[in-house]
C-alpha cells in the first residue's frame, strides 16, 4: 500500500497564543541544521523500518509538509527535502503534495519553489477572517492578505487550497464567526477544516486563563456552549454551500462540483494506512508483514506460550537495532 | 472477551514517533516505539473510523480482525443509538451530528466499556 510521508517543520515567525505544538520561534541558523538532520532521517528510513521488522512500500502517494510553518524554509531547503524524498521513495505521478502555509509568507519566489517541488495542494492557516480575532492570537495576517494569497496561488495554477478555521477564538461572536465561514465559502476553496479551540493549560492562552492577565485576551474566549454552537453553525453553512463534511473537522466540495477534494494524506490516518513521519514530533505507523506477525521459528522463546514470544520481541524493538531475534525471521517465506 | 485471547493476538503494526523537542531530535534521542496488537488495531479501526462521516462497517471490522472484538462494545453502541449520538444502517454505524459535536464523550464511553468488559487495558 502506498505510503503517506509527513515532514514536520517546527519553525514559526511567531508563536500563536493557543498553540502547544512542538513548534516555536528559532533563529534562521537553526533551519539549515534541521534540514540536514531531516535528510539523514529520510536517507535512513529503510534501515529503521528493517530494524523494526516493518513492511515499507516503495511507493508514496502523498507528501504533507506540516508545522509549524513549512513555508518559512527557503527555496533550496524545500527543494533538498523533496529531492531526498524522491531519492528514497517512488513518489507516484498523481501524488497529493501539500504544504501548510501561513498567510503572508507566500512570496512569488516561494510559490515558484512550491511548483518546482511538485506541490499541488496548499493549506492556509487562516483561523479567522476577522482581523481583530487573528491579531489577538498572534497571527500576523489580515483578511486581505489571505484573499491576495489565494488569488496568487490560483494564478500560479495551485487551485487545491484548504482553509483552516478555529471556532472559539477570543472576541469571536456568532456574527463574526458567520462572517469568517461566509468569507471562506465565497473564496471557493475546495477544502475547509474547522477546529473547536481547546485551550491547553501549557499554552500561553491557557496559562493566562489560569493565572490572569490581559495580554492574550484569554478572558474574551467564548464559553464551550458558544464554541459548540459556532461549530454547528459552520457545519450547516458549509453543507448549504455544497461543502460536505466527511470527517469531524473536515469538509470538501463534493465530487459533482469538482474532483474528489478530500485530503488523501489525512485519510491515511483515519483509515489506518501506513505513513512515515520525519522531523520533530513526527509520528509513523507501519504494518508488520503478514509473515512477521506470528514469529515462532528461531525464537529462543519458541517453546513457551505466545505472549512470552511477543514480550521477547517487544524487548528487542524497544531498543532499536538490538532485536534479539535473527533478522531472517522477517523474511517473506517465514523462516 | 477473555484476557488470554487478547494477549494471544499477534502484533499487526508498529507506531513510532520522534521526540517532541527540537534539542532532543537534533541530539538523536531514540524513537518511542509502540507495537500495535491485533486488539489495539481493531480499537484504532473503530475510533478512527468513527471520525469519518461514512462510519464503520462492524461486520467488516469483525471479519478483518476478531469476531468477538466488536461484541465488547455492543451495549455502548446501543446506548449511543438510544441517545442519538450514533445512527445505524445495516452493519454500518456512524456518529450523528450531535455525536460529532460530543465525539470525545462518545469515544470515552467505549473505552470505559472496554475496561469494564474485559478487565484488561491493552498496551499501545
Amino acid at each position: 500500500m502506498p505510503l503517506g510521508l509527513y515532514i514536520s517543520v517546527p519553525f514559526c515567525r511567531t508563536k500563536c497564543s493557543y498553540c502547544n505544538f512542538a513548534s516555536d520561534v528559532f533563529s534562521k541558523s537553526a533551519y539549515e541544521n534541521y534540514v540536514a538532520r531531516l535528510l539523514e532521517d529520510i536517507a535512513s528510513s529503510r534501515k529503521l523500518a528493517s530494524e523494526l521488522g516493518c513492511a515499507l512500500d516503495d511507493a508514496a502517494d502523498s507528501i504533507y509538509f506540516g508545522g509549524g510553518t513549512p513555508s518559512i524554509l527557503d527555496a533550496p531547503q524545500l527543494l533538498r527535502i523533496v529531492t531526498a524524498l524522491h531519492a528514497q521513495f517512488a513518489v507516484t505521478p498523481d501524488a497529493e503534495i501539500t504544504v501548510e502555509c501561513a498567510p503572508g509568507t507566500l512570496t512569488p519566489p516561494l510559490i515558484e519553489t512550491l511548483l518546482q517541488c511538485g506541490v499541488n495542494r496548499v493549506s492556509l492557516g487562516v483561523q479567522s477572517f476577522v482581523d481583530r480575532e487573528a491579531q489577538a492570537v498572534g497571527r500576523l495576517h489580515k483578511r486581505s492578505t489571505v484573499l491576495n494569497d489565494i488569488a496568487r496561488l490560483r494564478q500560479a495554477g495551485l487551485r487545491n487550497i484548504n482553509i483552516d478555521l478555529i471556532a472559539g477564538l477570543p472576541h469571536q461572536t456568532a456574527e463574526s464567526w458567520a462572517f469568517s465561514v461566509s468569507e471562506t465559502i465565497v473564496t471557493g476553496v475546495p477544502h475547509v477544516s474547522v477546529y473547536m479551540l481547546e485551550i491547553d493549560d501549557d499554552s500561553r492562552l491557557g496559562r493566562e486563563l489560569i493565572a490572569g492577565g490581559a495580554r492574550y485576551h484569554a478572558h474574551f474566549v467564548p464559553d464551550d456552549d458558544a464554541t459548540a454552537d459556532f461549530y454547528q453553525q459552520a457545519c450547516e453553512m458549509l453543507a448549504s454551500a455544497g461543502i460536505a463534511q466527511y470527517e469531524i473537522s473536515n469538509f470538501a466540495r463534493t465530487a459533482a462540483q469538482l474532483q474528489n477534494n478530500e485530503s488523501r494524506h489525512n485519510l491515511k490516518y483515519w483509515t489506518r494506512q501506513p505513513y512515515l513521519g520525519f522531523g520533530v514530533d513526527a509520528h509513523s505507523m507501519l504494518e508488520l508483514p503478514v509473515w512477521g506477525r506470528a514469529p515462532s521459528r528461531a525464537c529462543p522463546e519458541r517453546s513457551r506460550r505466545g505472549p512470552r514470544q511477543v514480550r521477547c520481541w517487544l524487548d528487542g524493538v524497544e531498543e532499536l537495532g538490538s532485536c534479539p531475534w535473527p533478522q531472517q525471521l522477517w523474511t517473506r517465506d517465514g523462516r | 472477551m477473555a484476557v488470554d485471547s487478547i494477549e494471544a493476538n499477534h502484533h499487526q503494526a508498529v507506531r513510532f514517533a520522534t521526540p517532541d523537542s527540537l534539542d532532543a531530535y537534533m541530539n538523536r534521542a531514540p524513537h518511542t516505539v509502540t507495537p500495535v496488537s491485533a486488539q489495539a488495531a481493531i480499537e484504532e479501526g473503530f475510533f478512527l473510523g468513527l471520525r469519518l462521516n461514512r462510519g464503520i462497517d462492524l461486520e467488516r471490522l469483525s471479519t478483518e480482525f476478531n469476531p468477538d472484538a466488536v461484541a465488547v462494545w455492543e451495549s455502548a453502541i446501543q446506548q449511543c443509538l438510544r441517545e442519538g449520538l450514533l445512527e445505524q444502517e445495516g452493519a454500518t454505524v456512524r456518529l450523528t451530528a450531535r455525536g460529532r459535536l460530543l465525539s470525545n464523550e462518545v469515544f470515552a464511553r467505549f473505552l470505559a466499556e472496554e475496561k469494564v468488559g474485559t478487565g484488561h487495558v491493552n498496551p499501545r
